[in-house]
């Protein structure tokens, strides 16, 4: 492949940020082309320069970044210092974003403001700009073209908004495709659908796209060629096909192994135990909506069962009913034979100790301004007489467990990072000796290699401590890999429920079809 | 990695490095904050470092231009200004401070027990202390002053419960927000009572905009302490106070204007430092502001 083949060609690109501390290098010598028609996917966990990589190819650093190397577009070639002649690639280079919510102006008709970039660009009339606005959404497959130009973005779902972000993207007619982690925000069953139009256009269009994820199934299924990159630096580049048959990188490697892979058969059944928990026709109403309707589901002692479904489905507000958070409006929860939903607050107290739970979100679960120490032990001093050198030797004793330090007890939550936070969740979870644990998304905000190391701590606890796992997500790879049995719910309700191999090889309903359907499969073998 | 997530970043730092990336952003902040902690300390020192008592009467030496001797020069009874200013920055700085120290007793609570638990108790509480806020700001702590009778313990007292509201939708605006971060539903999920729950989790993650607003208010709660002195309802002679001070200059300062310009210079440049800091404060904690380089 000669070099003006190329639609993108980044040559040695590095960037450095001038910041009070002295410079801080961010990327390293990234070089990467994209070839006309090519879906290139650049793969790197969160802080691996993956985005600035894309946002220094288009000019758009912020002022204290010093950047060298070159970019070139169709062979006409810029200094990566210059911004104003990078500036000249954008529309060439079109950008699709991570949350289509916050992308576009909340006050103006979605037709006004790809009109008024379709007439920033090109001599048009308003009609003929509109026209045009109507073609781009009739190509990313809106019904009712037309009317959806008067809408507004909150009119939209998010999968939509996506759809619109694409279209606008596409109206200048550009070379090429810059997809910045576009699916993230989005549903398992809309991403599907996102990444199969994106496919489409790209064929149709003979696009080339810049894709940047740290997804590595959404690579398997949708891009030609992969660059790894890790700490600003590339760690392996090749085709999609020979870099995930054989790593030749031990990061490669090690990214690969900690991606859960669907269709492994999930955990052993256990039917031995009695039922800890018993929740029946569990239903809540927000006003007129009903978040959960009719739930009802078992847990046994000493198991996992995967509570699965999308944004909206309900499934954490049946996780807050269980804390007693929220008030249902009907149904009954027994835990180990007492319905938890009819006690009062004074007789479920005591019940609260065994009962714990770790959020989807340690940035936000934990008190910035308490000490690590405190945040672990306030569970005890609420529940237990336990104080001084007993409880300090408690809270030693579950920082440990979590495979953190006790020198690390004296430090603020603020000091730790994303896995290393949910650790300390899940050490508060467990300092009280709970029976059952309920485990709302708690690998949701984290990277794929950190969400490996969670899970195998929590699949280590499970097995040392006997608990019993009630574990909320909308990773059915995650399920499968933890639980024996598993709930899929669909907008309030139950779609079907059974042991996770029975539910994921022979899928009953047709929601839960698509939803194993929509999962990117990681291929690692030749094809 | 952090330079993607600045405010990561900066939440990694120690905390002295934090203090430090702070001062070296905010010139202002350690500008405001020098000259707070140098006014702060004169006035503190008054006894010790003023060249004359500032109550010492010298009735030969009345209405002297500042020289050598008389920095500032002297008052109508003979009286050394630039100890009188020295001195009387210790009532002035203790009214403001105590005057927003009782906004903030009565304000805070307040805030935080309608913020968290919203609702009836919220609409209740948020209704009388807009009572408060229905008078024009200078208006209620002249009818406080004027009912309770003058003096610098009324002033304090009227000031402070005429700006209470203030305090009182600020942390509850905070709270409301904090109110929805997970370790505030995971404390109610362990059954940490609603009272440990406000105080270890609600309030010290509200305080920040509480503190910047106080210390603005400082400066304020000075200008409104100088301004009731001023016509009457403050200080009362013999205490020595800067608004009294220009107060009682009121007749004399076109003729003599070192007897006004001294002590109104120094309510000026302490409200000033104290409003520098204060913004300093506000960008310096304000989330939106933090960690830019």
């Amino acid at each position: 492949m000669s070099e003006t083949e190329n639609i993108l060609e980044v040559s040695n690109l590095s960037v450095t940020f001038d910041t009070a501390e002295g410079a801080a290098t961010a990327i390293e010598d990234i070089s990467l082309t994209v070839a006309p028609g090519e879906v290139l996917g650049l793969v790197g966990e969160s802080g691996s320069g993956k985005s600035l990589t894309a946002a220094a190819c288009l000019g758009m650093l912020p002022g204290n970044a010093r950047v060298t190397g070159s970019v070139a577009m169709n062979g006409e070639q810029y200094m990566a210092s210059d911004k104003t002649g990078l500036a000249g690639f954008r529309g060439r280079a079109a950008m699709v974003f991570q949350n289509p919510m916050v992308a576009l102006h909340p006050l103006m008709t979605i037709g006004r403001q790809m009109a008024d970039i379709i007439q920033a660009n090109s001599d048009v009339s308003r009609q003929d700009a509109m026209v045009r606005a109507q073609t781009e959404i009739e190509n990313v497959r809106l019904p009712d073209a037309h009317e959806q130009l008067d809408k507004f973005p909150h009119q939209f779902s998010g999968g939509q908004l996506q759809r619109i972000m694409i279209a606008i993207a596409l109206t200048l007619d550009p070379d090429l495709l810059i997809a910045d982690e576009p699916t993230t925000a989005l549903d398992v069953t809309v991403q599907a659908d996102i990444l199969n139009l994106i496919r489409d256009l790209q064929q149709r269009k003979n696009l080339a796209v810049l894709f940047i994820t740290h997804d590595l199934g959404i690579v398997s299924e949708l891009c030609d060629r992969v660059v790894v990159v890790r700490y600003g630096k590339v760690v392996e580049t090749g085709t999609v096909r020979d870099v995930f048959a054989e790593p030749q990188s031990d990061y490669t490697h090690a990214l690969l192994d900690a991606v859960p892979a669907l269709g492994d058969g999930g955990v052993a059944p256990n039917d031995r135990e009695e039922p800890i928990l018993e929740v029946r026709g569990l239903t809540k109403r927000y006003g007129d909506f009903e978040a959960v309707r009719d739930v009802s589901f078992s847990v046994r002692r000493g198991t996992c069962v995967g509570l699965v479904g999308e944004s909206g489905s309900g499934k954490s507000t049946v996780a807050m009913s269980l804390l007693r958070l929220n008030d249902p409006v009907g149904g009954a929860a027994f835990f180990e034979g007492d319905d938890i939903l009819a006690m009062s607050e004074r007789t479920f107290h005591p019940l609260r100790n065994r009962i714990g739970v770790v959020f989807q979100n340690p940035y936000s679960s934990l008190n910035p301004r308490m000490r690590v120490r405190d945040i672990i032990a306030e569970p005890l001093e609420t529940h237990t007489d336990i104080r001084g050198a007993a409880l300090a030797a408690e809270v030693e004793k579950n920082i440990k467990r979590v495979g953190l330090d006790v020198e690390h007890l004296s430090r603020f939550p603020t000091d730790f990072s994303g896995g290393q936070r949910q650790r300390i969740a899940i050490a508060r979870a467990l300092a009280p000796a709970p029976d059952l644990l309920i485990l709302d998304e708690p690998t949701a905000a984290l990277d794929v290699s950190v969400q490996a190391q969670v899970l195998d701590l929590l699949e280590e606890l499970q097995r040392d401590l006997s608990l019993t796992y009630l574990f909320i997500t909308h990773d059915l790879a995650v399920v499968e890999r933890l639980a024996s049995d598993v709930i899929v719910m669909y907008r309030g309700g139950i779609m079907e429920q059974g042991p996770v191999a029975g539910v994921f090889a022979t899928p009953r309903t047709q929601y839960t079809r698509k939803l194993l359907a929509s999962v990117p499969k990681l291929v690692r073998q030749p094809a | 990695m952090s330079l993607l997530n600045p405010e990561q970043d900066f939440e990694r730092l120690s905390r002295g490095a934090r203090y430090r990336r702070i001062a070296a952003r905010n010139p202002l902040l350690v500008a405001g904050g020098m000259v707070i902690v140098l006014i702060a300390l004169l006035t503190a020192l008054a006894p010790w470092i003023s060249p004359h008592d500032p109550t010492a009467l010298d009735l030969t030496n009345r209405l002297q231009a500042p020289n050598a001797d008389n920095w500032f020069g002297t008052d109508v009874l003979g009286r050394d200004i630039f100890s009188q200013v020295l001195h009387g920055g210790r009532l002035s700085l203790i009214v403001g401070f105590m005057a927003v120290f009782i906004a903030m007793l009565i304000g805070i609570p307040i805030g935080l027990v309608a913020g968290y638990f919203g609702g009836r108790v919220d609409a209740i509480m948020m209704r009388v202390s807009d009572v408060f806020l229905a008078f024009p700001p200078l208006l209620l702590p002249i009818a406080i002053t004027a009912a309770l009778g003058a003096g610098l313990l009324n002033t304090m007292l009227a000031i402070g419960i005429s700006w209470f509201p203030w305090y009182a939708r600020i942390v509850r605006a905070s709270v409301i927000s904090v109110k929805s971060e997970l370790y505030v539903t995971a404390a109610r999920a362990m059954g940490v009572s609603h009272t440990k729950v406000m105080l270890r989790h609600a309030l010290p993650n509200a305080s920040t905009p509480v503190m910047v607003q106080g210390s603005m208010d400082f400066g304020y709660t000075i200008l409104a302490a100088a301004s009731l002195s001023f016509i009457g309802l403050g200080a009362r002679p013999p205490a020595i106070e800067w608004g009294l001070m220009v107060a009682s200059s009121r007749a004399l300062f076109l003729d003599y204007w070192w007897t006004a310009a001294f002590p109104g210079l120094a309510i000026f440049i302490t409200v000033l430092a104290v409003n520098l800091f204060g913004d300093g404060l506000r960008d310096a904690l304000d989330p939106k502001f933090r960690g830019r380089v």
